[in-house]
Order: C-alpha cells, then sequence, then structure tokens
C-alpha cells in the first residue's frame, strides 16, 4: 500500500501553549487509522494541524507525497483532505439542502449528481431536505457533516473528529457502518475518538497519543488484546 | 381634518423613503459584522465619499446617472483598499483594533474631504426628468423622492432575495456562522471577506449618492449617519440583515413623524426606542436567533 498521508515531527502550539511535541504519523492508502488517547492529549490538535486550520510550527506533512503544511485550509481540503468537526459545526441557520450546496461549491463534478448520491446514501437527509439543520438530533447532524465532507471537492481522506460524541449506542453503530462501507468504496481514513473500542474496532492500525506525543503504535487489534496497553494510556479496563 | 390627514401621509412616505436608504447603509454595516466580526466605524466615510464623489462627477459631466454609477464604484475600491491593506491584518485579534483603525480612517477621511472639497455643504443637482412633484393623493410629493424610495426598495430588495436564496447568499449566511468550517470546506473565505466589504461599500456609496441630491453633502454628515446606522443594527439585531432592514424603517418612521411632532427632539425619540428595544430583547428585534 502507498503512503498517502505523512506526518513528520511536528510542533504545534495554541498562542504560548506548546501541544504537540514531535508527533510523526502516516496513513496509507485504503487504511483505517484511529488516533487514540485521553482528553486533551492532543488528538484533535493533531487534525486541526493536518487541515492547517492551528498549522504546525516545525515538521512537515506531506499528501500524495507534496508538502501542504503551509498552505491555507481552503486549499488543503482542495487536495482531497476533508474534516468532519468535533461537534459536528453543521451550519444550524442553513436548511440541510443548503448545507450541501455550500460544501458542493469546490467540486470539478456536477453539484446536483454529487449531492443526489449522497441523499441516495443518507436517506434520513433526503426525507430531511428543507429542515434547518441546527432542529436535527445530534445522529442526523453528524450524518450531514459526513455527507458535507464527500461532497465538493474529491475526498482522498476523510479525518473525523469524534464522531461518536455524544450519541446514544444504537446510532454510533449507524456511524461505524458508514465509516465501514465509505472505506470499502476506497476512502482512506483518519478517526480520533475517545471511544477507543468503537476506533479500534474499525481500525486497521492505531497511534496513542498522550500529552502531545505518540506514545504507541500497533495493529488496532493488537492494541486492543492488550489489557495493559488499554489500561495504562486509555484507563479502558 | 384633511390638512393633519395629508401631513401624516406626508410624513410616512418620507419616514418609508429615508428608512429604505438608510437600510443601504445599515445593511452594508450589518453584514460586515455578521460575517467579519469587524464593528465599521468607517462606514459613514464611505457613504460620504460616495456623496462627494457624486458632486464631483455630476458637475464635471453634468449627469446626475453617472453619478449614481461611478461613485458607487470607486467607492467600492475605497473599500476593498481598506479591507485589503487595513483590516486583513487585524481578523481576529481583539474587537479594540478594528475599531481603532475603521474610526481613525472615518477621521483621516472628514479631514481629507475638508481639504479637497472644503467644509461646505454641496448639493448634487436631481436630473431634469426626476424635478417637480406629483400629487400623491393630497399631498404634493416631490418626484424624485419618490425616485429615490423606488430604487432603495429595488436595491433592498434584490439583496434580500440574494441573501435568502442564491448561493452567494448561502456562502455568506455560512461564513456569518461559522468561518473556520467555511474555508475548511475548500472555499477561500479571505475573498469571501473582501466581496463583502466591498458590497458593503457599494451600497454605502449608492446611499451616499442618492440622499446628495434630496438632502446635502457636508463634511459632518459621515459621523451623522454612521450613529443612524448603528442605532438601526442596534434595533435590528447585530449582523442581521432582516433586522438592518426592519429596523432602517422604524427608524426612519420615527424620525419622520418626530419631525411632526417635536422637531427638536426627535434623536430622543430613536435612542429611547433603542433603549426599549434593548431591553426587551437584549440581542435586538433579530439578534443572535438567525445567521443573517
Amino acid at each position: 500500500m502507498s503512503e498517502l498521508l505523512s506526518v513528520d515531527g511536528i510542533d504545534t502550539y495554541y498562542g504560548e501553549s506548546h501541544v504537540l511535541f514531535d508527533v510523526s504519523m502516516s496513513v496509507d492508502s485504503g487504511e483505517v487509522v484511529a488516533l487514540v488517547g485521553r482528553n486533551g492529549a492532543g488528538k484533535t490538535t493533531t487534525l486541526r494541524s493536518v487541515m492547517c486550520l492551528t498549522p504546525a510550527a516545525e515538521g512537515t506533512i506531506e499528501m500524495d507525497g507534496e508538502e501542504i503544511q503551509d498552505l491555507d485550509p481552503h486549499d488543503v481540503r482542495r487536495r482531497g483532505i476533508s474534516w468532519v468537526p468535533e461537534e459536528r459545526r453543521v451550519f444550524g441557520g442553513l436548511t440541510v439542502a443548503e448545507n450541501l450546496r455550500l460544501a458542493a461549491r469546490g467540486g470539478e463534478d456536477d453539484r446536483t449528481t454529487q449531492i443526489e448520491r449522497v441523499y441516495e446514501r443518507f436517506p434520513r437527509l433526503d426525507e430531511r431536505r428543507d429542515q434547518h439543520a441546527g432542529t436535527m438530533s445530534g445522529g442526523e447532524q453528524q450524518m450531514l457533516a459526513i455527507a458535507r465532507a464527500l461532497v465538493g471537492p474529491e475526498t482522498d481522506l476523510l479525518l473525523l473528529d469524534e464522531p461518536s460524541e455524544g450519541l446514544a449506542p444504537q446510532i454510533v453503530e449507524d456511524v461505524a457502518d458508514i465509516i465501514r462501507e465509505l472505506n470499502d468504496e476506497g476512502v482512506t481514513v483518519l478517526l480520533v475518538e475517545q471511544n477507543a473500542e468503537m476506533a479500534l474496532g474499525l481500525a486497521d492500525r492505531a497511534y496513542v497519543i498522550e500529552t502531545g506525543e505518540v506514545v504507541h503504535e500497533s495493529p488496532a487489534d493488537e492494541l486492543l488484546n492488550d489489557r495493559e496497553a488499554m489500561e495504562t494510556y486509555l484507563g479502558v479496563r | 381634518m384633511l390638512a393633519e390627514f395629508s401631513s401624516v401621509l406626508r410624513a410616512t412616505m418620507l419616514g418609508v423613503q429615508l428608512g429604505m436608504t438608510l437600510a443601504l447603509v445599515a445593511a452594508g454595516l450589518t453584514l460586515i459584522f455578521g460575517m467579519l466580526d469587524v464593528i465599521n466605524f468607517a462606514h459613514g466615510s464611505l457613504y460620504m465619499i460616495g456623496g462627494y464623489l457624486g458632486v464631483t462627477v455630476a458637475s464635471q459631466f453634468g449627469s446626475f446617472w453617472l453619478a449614481l454609477l461611478i461613485a458607487p464604484l470607486a467607492v467600492g475600491v475605497v473599500g476593498a483598499a481598506i479591507e485589503v491593506f487595513g483590516l486583513r491584518a487585524l481578523y481576529g485579534r481583539n474587537p479594540l483594533y478594528h475599531i481603532l483603525l475603521t474610526f481613525g480612517i472615518a477621521i483621516m477621511v472628514q479631514g481629507l474631504v475638508v481639504e479637497i472639497w472644503g467644509g461646505q455643504s454641496l448639493r448634487i443637482e436631481a436630473p431634469e426628468m426626476l424635478s417637480g412633484t406629483v400629487s400623491v393623493g393630497p399631498v404634493q410629493y416631490p418626484v424624485y423622492w419618490l425616485f429615490v424610495l423606488a430604487i432603495s426598495t429595488v436595491l433592498i430588495a434584490a439583496v434580500w432575495l440574494m441573501i435568502d436564496r442564491s448561493d452567494l447568499g448561502i456562502l455568506m449566511r455560512a461564513s456569518a456562522h461559522d468561518t473556520e468550517m467555511v474555508d475548511a470546506l475548500g472555499i477561500d473565505v479571505s475573498k469571501v471577506f473582501t466581496g463583502v466589504f466591498v458590497f458593503g461599500a457599494i451600497l454605502a456609496g449608492i446611499a451616499g449618492v442618492l440622499l446628495g441630491a434630496s438632502r446635502s453633502v457636508s463634511p459632518g454628515m459621515g459621523f451623522g449617519v454612521i450613529i443612524e446606522a448603528f442605532v438601526i443594527v442596534v434595533i435590528g439585531g447585530l449582523g442581521s440583515f432582516k433586522g438592518a432592514v426592519y429596523g432602517a424603517l422604524l427608524v426612519g418612521l420615527v424620525t419622520a413623524y418626530g419631525a411632526l411632532i417635536a422637531p427638536s427632539v426627535t434623536d430622543i425619540f430613536l435612542f429611547a426606542m433603542m433603549a426599549v428595544v434593548l431591553m426587551v430583547r437584549p440581542n435586538g428585534l433579530f439578534g443572535a436567533t438567525e445567521a443573517a
């Protein structure tokens, strides 16, 4: 498998505070990679650094062999990286249809076709085209946030930040199914989760991050079965 | 009785006309705040530049229509310069920086205007075809004022439709809600920012030319209108376009009726109204619950 994303020794700051220390990781084409760790470990910041929303101060990030760490977020998106943020951040005052129309702007393909394709995948959204996104349930908003990440410029790598957060167990299952489906169709996924068991169940490989440093890297099932590591790194007994 | 009815009718027409024209100024102010998070104290200066350039173009070429076309576009260029060379470096900073910059620009513009055009008030010559009066029921009403009412209303309606329906409107509402997210969707938000600033500037420039031919053009008009526009935007809800339109109509009507009842205290009515709205609805009539 070829390397799609390569993060090499990045250091990231929020203002004065140093959040990521020499973080390196790679994601191969076609993989699902989980990035797990406790609250505040730097998982979200890692994704924000990849999107250049909180640019890395040191180190390089390569997508398809080209450095992207100095780009603006909209150019990162145009390189095929799509971000589903924590807490979904759908545009609450816009309808479902408007959310998708906006996201489909940057795409090369015919927008209507693109949008109809995601409606087929997410029938719930199809039923709610004219509903304001802010009035939908958390699960529906999560579907919309994922759908929004799939239209517009081609999506090669999907960055998912806490997609299970605040959702009922049944809905978490649905989200996991969607991630699996998308991966089967060729979308590479970098998944950040507090819910380590869900993430490791989906992933091929896993990284554990702790206070801004990568402390563990292994196949996902290996970590899942390593009770000691699960307890030390993630507090899972 | 008839005399009273006709003066109320006249005041109503005047109020609506003034409201719709002020809405052109307030719309830009509120959109700029909603999207860029910038309180633009220089917005009144853009309106004033529109008026003065209107005077110059109209007198140089002898055409009001040319003034109405060229002056707002030139104001748009000024707006672009302010956004690109001034504000852009300050986004995300403490709002105090925005206020200092735009307030400074407003003072500079006022000084420049006095330097170039002098301190006396000037007037744009309204075109021949819009001179005279027309009778509306019992009221003799100036044709030019009806024209200002019509053109302002059409422009505001067009902007309203654009924000409500078009892709650009969706983009504007989404950016007002969460600019970072819009950027991450592959859309260059900095271009949107410049676009909105220029758009707001052009609307203010149009208002400057329109009112320059009915009121007058003077170095104090920039600060005068910014106060009215702030009252409107606070009443309507900061960042809300609909709020700005309703707020402007309210302010226009209160000004006109106030002039009828007690001309010397009209301003007090306006601020009292603002205080009441803020007490009942602290976010303004359309604030916070709605993105644009």
